[in-house]
């Protein structure tokens, strides 16, 4: 063993599976997110606990690995992605005068700390969200264990906090499976 | 071929109530594997399946002269006899780390790759490394850990070695060894016996300690106060050897030695196309004290100063400390400078300027921008603010 004081640290990341309590579903229809986000979901969805630590909300069809939607909600300044239970722990945070593409940079970083690997981003565009304009984005990336995965999303930085929803799923048939109804919900998306 | 029989053996004679064993084991000889049926068969077996799993991951570098270049030195110091039983893989994790499984499984992470400067600093982990395997040090460790009698801790490194996921990806005696550690003495042999190798293979002994005390300085820059102190003073209760008794003890290793190859141009020739990556996934660590205190070490070697200017930039215009903004565009406009630049550059000067106010240099960059790199993720998104400063 030749290593130095620095540890991998574990954390819950916004990805993972969580526990099955309190799993409900939503949709078809209007899906509002702790009140400051609504969409308008096509199919039924299940719906994970609400994470106030990291403020994401996660949402599957066919379950979070195989597909997952998640809504950041509400994101303020100095605040991760990924939780930890020191606050001194040394992750990507977010800051309130980033740019938006230093936003998208924000959530890749936080994906590639997650432990994802091989991540990239293509299509960066403006989009509206809401009544304001951000920016929408693909992902290509692997797990740890080698699945390929893809992925599309959107944030925007209002009133200085961040909006984000990202879909994520293995690139092989299940990105496919529901991509035309994730832009639907993701064209459909307004801030309360 | 094993059985399946053999494995249910193997993993009885792995978690049995066997009566005290010693702990003494014999160096491992080139080729040889352990007895069928004995408790070294199950560790193998078990790090078998995890090293099957790494082989799949996306955490491994393939990259071929990358691997060649590894393996080549791997072999050079451990001897052609042992080079058939070590698979050495590049693991692509930011940590200055590496390790070895009992099976021959040695991982090198791309964090240390980033860290030494040639290949003398290298042949020397990997010396330590093997050392770890030649002397059965796991086998040695597993034994001890059961002989304490403990059935929850022997339980629980069962556990360990069954695998959380991510855990298992790399590796579950990465977890194992940084819960029990090899311990001190096994460190000190290692250090020891790696030393020997490295320096039998015509390797300077005096990188041996260079590598720590790198180490030692850059973590001394860290943003985290707890690196900071504990690199300063490992406690008592460390089961690593204290840094700095393992500089001492390495320096006077070399001073006894005679001079050897330290390899800096092989090194920097090989590793340099993977500098823009490797630096990009440690800024991920959002150390920015130990970052930029390893950018600025590389800057010293005079070459590559396109990249690591900018790299430089990116980390003050991420840390966005007092003054950070304008270090970053001083950076990012030295680093234009060179030839080596990437493209991206033009790109954050567009947006440092922009955010300053200054319209037309922020244009300006913008247009350098989407001239040196046609096919950029984000040319929508730069047109679009190109268009707002226009109007
Ligand atoms: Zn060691």
């Amino acid at each position: 063993m030749f290593s130095t004081v620095k540890k991998i640290s574990t954390m819950v990341i916004f990805l993972s599976v969580q526990a099955c309590v309190g799993i409900q579903t939503v949709g078809p229809g209007p899906f509002d997110v702790q009140k400051t986000m609504q969409v308008t979901v096509g199919k039924e969805w299940t719906k994970y606990p609400f994470e106030p630590k990291t403020g994401l909300q996660g949402l599957t069809i066919d379950g979070v690995s195989l597909n997952s939607l998640t809504f950041g909600v509400n994101i303020k300044d100095g605040k991760a992605l990924i939780y930890s239970s020191d606050p001194k722990t040394l992750v990507p945070r977010f800051r309130s005068d980033m740019t938006d593409s230093e936003a998208v940079e924000y959530i890749k970083d936080s994906l590639i700390y997650s432990g994802m690997k091989n991540v990239s981003l293509a299509n960066l565009r403006p989009e509206t969200f809401g009544i304001a304009t951000g920016v929408r984005f693909d992902i290509a990336a692997d797990t740890e264990r080698g699945l390929n995965m893809s992925g599309t999303g959107k944030t925007v930085i209002h009133n200085g906090v961040l909006q984000l929803i990202l879909y994520i799923a293995p690139t092989e048939y299940y990105y496919d499976l529901h991509i035309e109804e994730v832009n639907e919900i993701l064209k459909s998306a307004t801030l309360l | 071929m094993r059985t399946r029989f053999s494995y249910l053996f193997s993993a009885l004679a792995l978690f049995g109530l066997a009566a005290c064993e010693t702990t003494d084991v014999d160096p491992i000889k080139a080729s040889e594997r352990p007895e069928e049926t004995s408790d070294e068969a199950g560790l193998w077996l078990q790090m078998d399946g995890a090293e099957r799993l790494l082989k799949a991951s996306a955490i491994v570098e393939r990259d071929p002269a990358l691997n060649d270049y590894v393996r080549g030195v791997t072999c050079q110091v451990i001897g052609e006899d042992y080079c058939n039983d070590v698979r050495v893989y590049v693991v692509k994790q930011p940590y200055f780390n590496a390790n070895m499984a009992p099976n021959g499984q040695m991982q090198i992470w791309t964090g240390l790759l980033l860290r030494a400067e040639n290949e003398a600093q290298l042949a020397f982990v990997i010396g330590h490394e093997f050392a770890h395997y030649k002397q059965r040090h796991s086998l040695q460790q597993w034994r001890e850990i059961k002989n304490a009698a403990n059935a929850s801790l022997v339980f629980s490194a069962g556990i360990i070695a069954a695998g959380v996921p991510d855990a298992a990806v790399l590796g579950d005696i990465t977890l194992a060894a940084r819960l029990y550690g090899f311990g001190r003495g096994k460190e000190r042999e290692a250090d020891q016996l790696g030393f020997q190798f490295a320096t039998d293979a015509g390797y300077d002994g005096h990188e041996a300690a260079a590598i720590w005390k790198y180490l030692v300085s850059e973590v001394e820059n860290s943003d985290l106060e707890r690196n900071r102190r504990q690199i300063a003073r490992s406690s008592i209760f460390s089961t690593h050897p204290v840094t700095s008794e393992r500089i001492e003890t390495l320096t006077a290793f070399a001073e006894d030695g005679e001079a050897g190859t330290v390899r800096q141009r092989e090194y920097i020739a090989t590793t340099s196309p993977f500098l823009a990556k490797w630096l990009e996934a440690d800024l991920v660590r959002r150390d920015f004290g130990e970052n930029i205190f390893l950018i600025n070490h590389l800057i010293k070697r005079g070459e590559g100063l396109g990249l690591l200017f900018y790299r430089r930039g990116e980390a003050h215009r991420i840390r966005r400390g007092e003054g950070d903004a304008i270090r970053a565009l001083a950076d990012y406009r030295k680093a234009s400078s060179f030839e080596d630049v990437p493209a991206t550059v033009w790109r954050q000067i567009g947006d440092a300027e922009r955010t300053k106010g200054d319209g037309a240099a922020a244009m300006a960059a913008y247009q350098t921008y989407l001239e040196k790199a046609p096919e950029a993720p984000d040319r929508q998104l730069v047109k679009s603010y190109l268009n707002k400063l226009d109007e």
